[in-house]
């Protein structure tokens, strides 16, 4: 079946089976390799995406349901070049070992902070208790989460 | 080994009946998609049609009504534990919906989703069991309304009929004072599945001490433990003692298996000890009253 994604912005047709998942699509159809498909299982968080800016695990949605959502990879948070904040502060304190988990845990990022934008330290757990991350021991991404949350409400 | 043949995406109630009704290839029902993406290929059936109802706005409302709060099936566990309504008055679902799984897993699947799965670890069921809830099921042939503890069959079986859906969940107002309380026993704090899980709703009608038990992933189904109820009933009070015995008979209406996830006698021993403190902790919340 022929559908159309719209994916960080842009409008994408694709070819897919009715039983595809929106991770392979987008990874395999797209070449948006940025989302990683750690378990197909929807338990490690790595190919987390926001779905109308509600963060999903991509590998447990059908790509045929995606469709009329916005939908928004890892590839789609710079402007113009520059970092998203989050992204940013994931550099800045050095909370990207691997990186395989990265893109998920900051879109997962994201989605927190934009819901809860200044959360407590056991909000910021709970928010990323569906990430696995295999080489930070989290210290440092609990680090990169206030640090994004500091420069965006500056921002804002 | 199944595949997908066709993904239907349901625009509203009479569509979504309508395409259930269909015989051929016997669809399916597609909510949240988080468990029935990891479990479609081990269906029996070659293909499998599946109809989306998320998009469905009937079966996305909570709305209060006189006769209780109705709560869509398709609601997701992130809205429904977010919901001032079901915070306010329904707070142990609240507390069984943020239980499941992580926050990425919680913003797709769905109640209706939870509970049609029927696994007998579901979070969302023990607290609906204890909040009485009705389930109202829809047909094109029409509808009907079956009380939760009658929905299930065994694991991952209920009584729905070929064509038929839950709709939605109507939870009858509780009284003011009723304190309840879920419990899930799980090595890891997220990301796992209940060993066991318990709820308890407690309150005082004429005067009498009244409690609903409902224990989850102890049984092929989610049960009530109507023993352990009926004792508190009768013995009229709650101090050590009586919950101490209600928790031993908790424990007789239970029949776990041993798996991955922890033995039978480990749950046995679960189920007697925590209905036994849960009773007591809402007994203190109930009556303001420490009990020695
Ligand atoms: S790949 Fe989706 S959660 Fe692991
Ligand atoms: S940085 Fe390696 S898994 Fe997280």
């Amino acid at each position: 079946m022929n559908i159309t994604l719209q994916v960080n912005g842009v409008e994408h047709q694709v070819g897919i089976d009715p039983g595809d998942l929106l991770i392979d699509t987008l990874r395999e159809n797209l070449n948006l390799t940025g989302s990683k498909k750690g378990c197909a299982t929807g338990d490690c968080g790595a190919c987390t995406i926001l779905l109308d800016d509600t963060p999903v695990t991509s590998c447990l949605v059908l790509s045929a349901t995606a469709v009329g959502k916005e939908i928004t990879t890892i590839e789609g948070l710079a402007t113009n070049g520059d970092l998203h904040p989050v992204q940013q502060a994931y550099v800045d304190f050095s909370a990207v070992q691997c990186g395989y988990c990265t893109p998920g845990i900051i879109m997962m990022t994201v989605g927190l902070l934009d819901e809860n934008p200044h959360p407590s330290d056991h909000e910021i757990r709970e928010g990323l208790a569906g990430n696995l991350c295999r080489c930070t021991g989290y210290s440092k991404i609990m680090l990169a989460v206030r640090g994004a949350e500091m420069t965006m409400s500056e921002d804002s | 080994m199944a595949v997908i043949s066709d993904v239907h995406r349901a625009v509203d109630l009479d569509d979504l009946l309508q395409r259930m009704a269909e015989s051929e290839g016997r669809p399916r029902v597609l909510a949240g998609g988080t468990d029935l993406l990891l479990q479609y290929p081990a269906a029996e059936e070659e293909s499998l049609a599946l109809v989306d109802v998320t998009r469905v706005d009937a079966l996305k409302r909570i709305e209060d009504g006189p006769d209780g709060l109705r709560i869509g099936a398709a609601v997701s566990l992130s809205d429904v534990m977010r919901s001032e309504p079901v915070l306010s008055r329904f707070g142990v679902l609240a507390e069984g919906a943020a239980v499941v799984a992580g926050p990425q897993i919680r913003n797709l699947a769905t109640v209706g989703g939870n509970v049609c799965n029927a696994s007998p670890s579901a979070d969302t069921i023990p607290p609906l069991l204890v909040l009485n809830a009705r389930a109202e099921l829809r047909s094109k042939a029409g509808e009907r309304s079956v009380a939760l503890e009658e929905f299930f069959v065994g694991p991952g079986e209920t009584v729905l009929e070929p064509g038929e859906i839950l709709a939605s969940f109507l939870l009858p107002w509780p009284q003011e004072d009723t304190v309840a309380s879920y419990t899930k026993v799980s090595p890891r704090q997220a990301m796992d599945l209940a060993v066991v899980g318990v709820a308890v709703a407690l309150e005082r009608v004429d005067g009498k001490l009244v409690t609903r038990i409902a224990l989850g992933a102890v049984a092929p189904t989610p049960l009530r433990a109507t023993a352990a109820e009926e004792y508190i009933h009768s013995a009229g009070r709650l101090d050590e003692a009586t919950a101490a015995e209600a928790g031993r008979l908790a424990e007789e209406a239970v029949s776990p298996i041993d798996d991955v996830r922890g033995s039978a006698r480990y749950r046995r021993a679960m189920v007697r000890r925590v209905v036994a403190r849960d009773l007591l902790r809402l007994y203190e919340r109930l009556d303001g009253e420490v009990v020695a």
